[in-house]
């Protein structure tokens, strides 16, 4: 076999490039077509297949398959003759065109088996027949089919359309009615004289008239009423005359017009409804053609704009109505919204119908065009007069409690009811304040939960609320609450807040007002009217007050008992409290009353007289009295007295001018009585000395015995005379009047004339044209006295030098007599104005020494002064000062 | 005239008389001691003219209770009554000129005084002034 098959497969056979002498164009010529043909060779049956496999109907798959395997080798046998080239295979290469014949050779003998049958496919030219015969029939029948389609498309159309629809021909017979009519009107009649017997009687009529004169094709409609199954009802019927094959059908429609009439009364009553609605509203109503400028305005809207209603509604009309302040405003909201949509709402001043200013409310809205423009803008005027108003006070109503609720200095909290606790919902800034809490501590915390009030506070704050809450009615009370560590008073009101319509209380509301300080001063003012009721019982004055309107005293101390017996009772429950004043005094106690009742507020008025002690004795009373209280009219109200027993000063007071009186009595008796017998003495003295003048001539003794006797008692009647005068100087016997000094002084000089005569005095006077007020009587006895003095009272061998100076002061008039006598010791100054007291003997000056006792005397009773300057040797100065008033 | 003198001492009575003696004027002196019996006694004297002197200071009836009815007799208030006191109180004085006194007159001292007075008293009375 090696040898045989092997001889055949051998490669080294002489490569066939050898034949080209491997010329490259040669060799490269045959390898690159070789390699085109097999490529297209492998191909072509890929191509054969698929065309095998679409077109099935062609049959014949067998020689399809026996073709491509034939090209398919066919193309391997071009890839070993490449091989070929460059190996001597030519063994393997003949197998593969030995493999090529053989296919080739069955597909021929195939091709020829199969001929006969291949020579019946039509040609191309007949297949295009039988194509256009075929298409034609097929589109008659499409054409058909859409006939139907389209048919029935009417069909459905005619009977889905909402109106009963009916084709009569000439004779009257219904050829043709859809779906709509069989409901509405019958599905029986078949001619046009059923059909009309059963239709109305005006629409019988109205075909039978107007069928003849109807024109071909032109639908005449009408409306009327027909009969229907249901109901007789109002529709529109179209009649329309057609041709058909020369003969006449008329095709009547019938429209239900049920819905559209319901929808004409809707509308009718929609109307109605409208012009109600715009009658009943108080807003006027306005429409507005921007282009046109035209204007509709309702009736109110007149009214509102105080405009005649039957004159042109217009913008301007509108506009004048509006406040000149509000113009602006109003037309620049209507702008907006034209110019940028905004919402059309305006409030201004307007003038109202009685040509006042008022407030207006304008609102409104437009309509644009498809551009967005407003064509028709329309709204409503609206009087807020009284809105505003009550919305102002609203407002105000609101700020004012605001303003309380904040501003106040009163503590305001509300609190609700929550079973038998509170809970607080409000608690202003006073409160918070003073109860020292924060309001988080506070707000919607139960009193049960606070924890910075005292247990007892809290207790007492729920009774008070629960009280105020069940009783419904408003709660007072004072309270404490300590605050900044001290205990403050607090004025507490509760005041329930009541649902109006169930009068069920749900909540209260506390005020509180600080009244530590009147609680303070209260109490002060207690303290101080206790103090002032010890001070006045434990004063020794009596003390009362009197009450002008019920005569009675009100109120009385404890003094006054001790000095009277008397309790304030004892003097209320007298009927005749006048009757305890003594009988002799009663008539000044009466006319004190009266004086004091027209006194002036605090005028001070004393008083003494005598009261019935509780015990029955008298007891003399020196009170005071002033009125301290009047009424609106200015009439005395109370009378304040305070009095004290001055009984014992009294009865001293008695008893001294008892023995005051006595000593009168006794100086005039005695000084009268004691005139006589010296009046006898000097008398008969004188007598004796005429009688025994012969024997006194011749005892010198006894002539100077009885002149002694008759100077003795000369001297001792001047005494007397001086001691009268001195008792009588007395305060309450004064005769006072003005006189001019020169007059009293000329008076002194004419009774010391004499005596200046004698002793040749020089006296030298200054400003005696005073006028002074006194007793002029006892003044010039005062200076007759003085006077005196200065001119007895000299040196020996001078003459008297008497300077009289008066000086006119402010309260007084004050007289100097200053002579340049003998003067005094300083030691003897004070002495000089005590009776009898004489500084020298009666050698030396002559004198009762009384003188300047009744001028010390005349000075005490005017209240006036006297002061003596005076220097031994030098000379002495009395100054005299008396006072202007007395 | 008669110069009527109603005074509880004698001794001024006396005095006046001495006096009298001394000087040379046509007083008659009427003396009375007491008031009592006066009127009546005035009365049977009154034919002539008459001035009283009057004491002020007397028991029972005073000098000021004589005035008085002295000034409310018709027959006598025509009289000229001085009082003659040792008072020269001023009080005693308005009294007495209050009560229809002619005249007041403190009692002389001395008996030179009193002659002075009396003279003085009838030059007045019975020469210049004129009934």
């Amino acid at each position: 076999m090696d040898s045989a098959i092997g001889q055949f497969l051998r490669g080294d056979y002489m490569p066939h490039g050898h034949c080209y002498m491997w010329q490259p164009h040669i060799l490269w010529t045959h390898v690159l077509s070789d390699l085109l043909i097999a490529t297209a060779y492998f191909s072509i049956p890929v191509a054969i297949l698929m065309f095998m496999k679409k077109r099935k109907d062609i049959g014949y798959n067998s020689v399809f398959v026996l073709f491509s395997l034939f090209i398919l080798f066919c193309g391997i046998t071009h890839l070993f003759g490449i091989w070929t080239i460059w190996q001597g295979v030519y063994g393997y290469h003949g197998i593969a065109k030995a493999f090529t014949a053989g296919i080739s050779i069955i597909t021929a003998f195939y091709l020829y088996k199969l001929l006969p049958g291949l020579l019946k496919v039509p040609t191309p030219a007949e297949v295009e027949g039988m194509k256009t015969e075929i298409g034609a029939s097929k589109q008659e029948n499409l054409k058909l089919t859409s006939l139907l389609e389209k048919h029935q498309q009417t069909r459905w159309l005619i009977d889905t359309i909402n109106l009963s629809l009916v084709l009569i021909n000439e004779s009257g017979q219904i050829v043709f009615r859809n779906k709509k009519f069989e409901q509405e009107f019958s599905t029986d009649n078949t001619t046009m004289d059923e059909l009309l017997y059963d239709a109305s009687s005006e629409l019988q009529n109205t075909l039978s008239a107007q069928v003849q004169a109807i024109e071909v094709d032109v639908p005449r409609t009408f409306i009327g009423k027909v009969k229907t199954r249901a109901h007789i009802s109002n529709a529109e019927i179209t009649v329309t005359k057609k041709e058909y094959d020369e003969h006449f059908h008329l095709l009547v429609t019938i429209k239900d017009l049920k819905e559209i009439y319901a929808l004409k009364d809707e509308l009718v009553e929609s109307n109605a409804r409208f012009e109600r609605a715009l009658k009943a509203t108080n807003d006027g109503i306005w429409e507005w053609n921007i282009h046109t400028g035209e204007q509709n305005w309702s009736e109110q809207m007149f009214d509102l704009v105080g405009a005649d209603p039957s004159s042109t509604p217009t913008y301007k009309l509108w506009f004048d109505h509006i406040h000149p302040m509000f113009q602006d405003d109003v037309q620049e909201a209507v702008d907006q919204h034209l110019q940028q949509g905004e919402r059309y709402e305006v409030e201004y001043l307007g003038l109202d119908n009685h040509g006042s200013y008022r407030w207006f409310l304008a609102r409104g809205n437009s309509i644009p065009d498809e551009h967005g423009n407003p064509i028709i803008m329309a709204g409503s005027l609206r009087y807020i007069d009284e809105e505003k108003q009550a919305k102002r006070l609203l407002e105000e109503r609101t700020e004012y409690l605001e303003a309380l609720y904040k501003g106040s200095n009163h503590a305001i909290w509300v609190a609700k009811a929550v079973g038998s606790d509170f809970e607080y919902t409000l608690f202003n800034d006073t409160a918070l304040k003073w109860t020292n809490t924060k309001k988080n501590q506070i707000i919607s915390k139960k009193v049960s939960e606070l924890t910075q009030f005292p247990e007892d506070f809290k207790q007492h704050v729920l009774e008070k609320y629960s009280e105020c809450l069940t009783t419904k009615l408003p709660v007072e009370y004072i309270e404490s609450f300590p605050f900044e560590g001290k205990p403050h008073w607090f004025q507490t009101s509760l005041y329930p807040i009541k649902n109006d319509e169930t009068d069920f209380c749900h909540s209260i509301l506390g005020t509180a007002v600080d009244i530590t300080q009147q609680i303070e001063a209260q109490q002060a003012v207690e303290d101080n009217h206790q103090f002032l009721t010890n001070l006045l019982d434990n004063s020794v004055c009596g003390f009362y007050l009197f009450n002008y309107s019920t005569m009675q005293n009100e109120r009385i101390n404890k003094a006054y008992t001790d000095i009277l017996g008397y309790s304030l009772e004892d003097l209320q429950s007298d009927k005749n409290f006048m009757a305890k004043f003594h009988p002799d005094d009663i008539q000044d106690v009466e006319h004190h009353i009266e004086q004091v009742a027209k006194s002036n507020l605090g005028d001070k008025h004393p008083l003494e007289y005598r009261f019935k002690h509780k015990d029955g004795h008298w007891v003399w009373c020196y009170s005071v009295d002033s009125i301290i209280e009047v009424d609106n009219d200015g009439k005395p109200q109370v009378m304040l007295g305070t009095f004290v027993d001055v009984s014992d000063k009294n009865e001293l007071l008695r008893q001294l001018q008892q023995s005051n009186e006595y000593l009168e009595q006794f100086a005039f008796v005695a000084s009268h009585d004691l005139q006589e017998p010296l009046r006898k003495i000097t008398a008969f003295s004188e007598s004796l000395q005429q009688r025994l003048t012969p024997l006194l001539a011749e005892s010198p003794d006894a002539k100077y015995e009885l002149t002694r006797l008759q100077q003795s008692a000369i001297r001792m009647s001047m005494m007397i005379e001086d001691l009268l005068k001195l008792s009588r100087i007395n305060t309450n016997n004064l005769r006072l009047k003005s006189e001019s000094l020169d007059v009293v002084l000329g008076s002194v000089f004419e009774r010391l004339e004499l005596r200046i005569q004698k002793s040749n005095a020089e006296i030298t006077t200054a400003n005696t044209n005073t006028i002074i007020y006194a007793d002029i009587g006892l003044l010039e006895q005062l200076l007759q006295n003085l006077v005196g003095n200065a001119l007895k009272f000299v040196k020996a061998g001078e003459t008297p030098k008497v300077d009289i100076t008066v000086t006119d002061l402010a309260t007084s008039v004050e007289i100097s007599i200053k002579d340049q006598g003998i003067g005094m010791k300083p030691e003897s100054i004070k002495r000089i104005f005590d009776p009898f007291k004489r500084l020298h003997s009666r050698e030396e000056f002559d004198g009762s020494g009384i003188g300047l006792a009744i001028v010390s005397q005349i000075v005490k009773a005017h209240k006036a002064t006297i002061i003596c300057n005076s220097e031994e040797g030098k000379g002495s100065e009395f100054v005299v000062s008396f006072p202007k008033e007395m | 005239m008669n110069l009527i003198l109603v005074d509880d001492d004698p001794d001024e009575a006396y005095i006046l008389k001495q006096a009298l003696t001394q000087i040379d004027e046509a007083l008659d002196l009427i003396y009375f001691e007491s008031g009592d019996s006066l009127l009546p006694a005035i009365k049977s004297v009154a034919d002539k003219k008459s001035v009283v002197l009057l004491d002020l200071n007397m028991p029972h009836y005073s000098g000021i209770d004589l005035l008085k009815n002295i000034k409310k007799d018709t027959k006598l208030n025509n009289t000229p009554v001085i009082m003659y006191s040792n008072s020269s109180s001023p009080q005693d004085i308005q009294k007495c000129y209050d009560n229809g006194a002619n005249s007041y007159v403190k009692k002389p001292q001395g008996l030179g005084d009193t002659k002075e007075f009396l003279s003085v008293l009838s030059n007045y009375w019975q020469r210049i002034n004129k009934t």
